[in-house]
């Protein structure tokens, strides 16, 4: 009975092996090729170091990788039933298929989470890929072998030392921060800086369009501009402008009191000639009795440059008076 | 009379104001509103403080006007009669009666200046008021008419004692109340002081051109003014909106510091007012070339012709000449024109 039950338990702990440690035999020689870029460093990793492998596996047609079988990232393997210590943290692979080949590019990113007192060998783990030939009828799955790579992880301090501040030993060099990110951020700073000062240089230029496009004047100017020459519109247009230069003034501006306007936005005061100029047309227009015949496109067009200048000038722009026109209030 | 005639007399009317500028100095300001009172056949209140030159500003006006010039003092005494007639006891040892202020000059009285005004009892204020209303007078049973009289009439706003305050009615019969000022200016200041031809008032009346003027003439021309200077609708509704803030200002959102702007106003502008008003700008506007009105030329008189008008709380009263300044600037500031 003995006996019985020793060889009951051999036979199931047997079948338990061949469940859990399947075997895949290992594909044919010629059928896959690889190439590997590893990491420039091989010695003085530490807790919290990356480390990345490049792989490129080319498989010969019919065989196919199977997905299932690429690595997976947070996965932590074993060595002799202790942690590795050693974690896919990062895996980026693109597939690229050809007529006689399909190529699995792979970018594998490792973080160490293990360290020692003394330098101890550690390695980039194995990978293994599964392969198929779909069209064999038994379905036959192989393997294949991506060898691990051999690093060495060393202390955060020379054996002994207690205190890792205390430590001020010149052989071990700065630890460096990685300056990578502030570079960038100072690059798009910089960038940004350079495009407000030529923007702001652009504003405070002469024909400059952004700044205070909701002013006033900007306001009247636009519904002036879209004006047709007729008496009505003459007289709206003129009363908007004192209205404008009412709101800017903060009182009703007439001739005599014009310097409540330049107290205002001194800038107004480069259009003196033609504000004189407006306030008489605006007293020929509306308290003249003479039957005195206007023309009123010449008048329009007088006013939209007008309260363009206007616009200018609320806008602390210098007025382009090449644009003027002389003597409309006669 | 026509355009040429209104540009002959505009002449005059600056040569008039060249000569009196000549001898009054710094004052150009009043000497403008006064000529502008003439034209307009206006009476006048100046207000000022004494020796600020009111009565030679008056009498080198008179001498360049022309006709008869009569003066008298508002004093607590003043009865009515004292301006009709007054009498005394002759060389015969009999009663006479002679012809007081009002009456010496008869028809050709051009200038009534009543100095200090608000001396004088309310009766007299009264018979003032009639005088200056209708230009006419009932004594010794004869009605007197003054058609080109013009009066002048001070007030001293720093004296209150012994004072009776014109009624507002009487106010309302001036057409300007022009406050006159001590120059500002350093070197006007040290010319009054120093410049011994301003010590005599009478040889500097005396270098005015007399009768430059013709006193007689001046109700005619007055009217043409009138009847030849035009205002467009424009203008009549900004005058109307200016009217109507005078009555109240709170509703067109004019504010004074520390006042409350609801309890202010008693009364805004009368229509006598604001028709003195528009008879003054009228002139404004003819001294200047114009031959219609602009909101300028109400602007020049706005003041003048208006805040004396306007009947404040008696809580308010005793600071109406600062009140007024600000309330007649914060209408010019709010009402729009057009």
């Amino acid at each position: 009975m003995k006996y019985l039950l020793s060889f009951c338990l051999l036979l199931f702990s047997s079948f338990g092996f061949a469940l859990d440690g399947q075997e895949w035999p290992d594909i044919q020689e010629g059928i896959v090729s690889v190439k590997i870029k590893e990491p420039p460093q091989k010695v003085g990793y530490t807790v919290g170091d990356k480390s990345k492998r490049h792989i490129e596996v080319t498989v010969k047609k019919p065989f196919v990788l199977i997905k299932e079988s690429f690595p997976i990232p947070g996965y932590e393997r074993k060595y002799r039933g202790q942690d590795l210590g050693i974690v896919l943290e990062e895996m980026d692979y693109k597939l690229k298929d050809n007529t006689t080949t399909t190529t699995l590019i792979l970018d594998l990113t490792y973080q160490i989470f293990t360290n020692n007192v003394v330098t101890k060998p550690g390695f980039l783990p194995a990978e293994y890929f599964r392969l198929l030939n779909p069209k064999d009828p038994k379905k036959i799955v192989f393997k294949y072998r991506i060898p691990e790579y051999q690093i060495a992880i060393s202390p955060l301090s020379i054996f002994g030392a207690v205190k890792i501040e205390e430590d001020m030993s010149p052989l071990r060099g700065l630890f460096l921060i990685d300056e990578s990110n502030p570079k960038k951020l100072i690059k798009i700073s910089g960038t940004l800086a350079i495009v407000s000062i030529l923007g702001l240089l652009y504003i405070f230029s002469q024909y400059a369009w952004l700044p205070k496009t909701r002013g006033i004047f900007a306001k009247t100017h636009r519904v002036i501009n879209k004006m047709q020459a007729n008496p009505s519109s003459i007289k709206k247009a003129i009363t908007d402008i004192h209205h404008a230069f009412d709101l800017i003034s903060c009182k009703t501006l007439f001739k005599e009191n014009i310097q409540a306007l330049y107290l205002k936005n001194p800038t107004f005061e480069n259009v003196n000639d033609e504000i004189q100029e407006f306030f008489k047309l605006s007293n020929l227009v509306f308290f003249n009795t003479s039957n005195k015949k206007f023309d009123h496109e010449i008048i329009l067009k007088w006013l939209k440059t007008f309260s363009r200048h206007c616009r200018d000038c609320e806008r602390k722009l210098i007025v382009d008076k090449t644009s003027r026109i002389v003597g409309i209030a006669k | 009379m026509g355009d040429q005639s209104l540009a002959d007399w505009r002449k005059l009317a600056v040569k008039l104001e060249t000569e009196i500028n000549k001898v009054i100095v710094g004052q150009e300001s009043p000497i403008r509103l006064i000529t502008t009172s003439i034209f307009a056949r206006g009476h006048v209140l100046l207000e000022g403080d004494v020796g600020v030159g009111k009565t030679t500003l008056l009498k080198a006006f008179t001498r360049a006007i022309g006709g008869g010039y009569e003066r008298v003092e508002g004093t607590i005494d003043l009865m009515p009669n004292d301006l009709i007639y007054h009498t005394y006891l002759g060389e015969d040892g009999k009663p006479h009666v002679s012809p007081g202020p009002m009456l010496k000059s008869g028809q050709n009285l051009s200038i009534f200046f009543f100095n200090e005004i608000n001396r004088a009892r309310p009766q007299v204020h009264s018979l003032l008021l009639r005088i200056m209303a209708e230009r006419t007078l009932s004594a010794f049973n004869k009605e007197h008419y003054f058609p080109h009289m013009i009066v002048f009439a001070d007030r001293n706003q720093v004296e209150r004692e012994e004072t009776f305050e014109i009624p507002s009615a009487a106010r309302d019969r001036f057409m300007m109340e022009i406050p006159i000022l001590i120059p500002k200016s350093d070197e006007m200041m040290k010319s009054l002081i120093f410049e011994t031809r301003f010590h005599d008032a009478d040889n500097l009346v005396s270098e005015v051109k007399p009768n430059l003027l013709k006193f007689d003439k001046l109700k005619d021309i007055s009217k043409t003014i009138q009847e030849e200077i035009t205002a467009t609708d424009a203008l009549k509704n900004y005058a109307l909106n200016l009217w109507k803030a005078t009555k109240s200002p709170a509703d067109y959102g004019i504010k004074i510091p520390d006042l409350d702007m609801n309890r202010l106003m008693i009364s805004g502008s009368s229509p006598r007012g604001m028709m003195m008003m528009m008879r003054a700008a009228r002139v404004n506007a003819w001294l200047n070339e114009r031959s219609s009105v602009t909101p300028t030329d109400i602007h020049a008189v706005f003041h003048e012709t208006i805040a004396h008008r306007l009947v404040f709380n008696p809580v308010y009263e005793m600071r109406r000449t600062v009140i007024a300044r600000d309330l007649t600037n914060g209408i010019l500031n709010v009402i729009n024109a057009p």
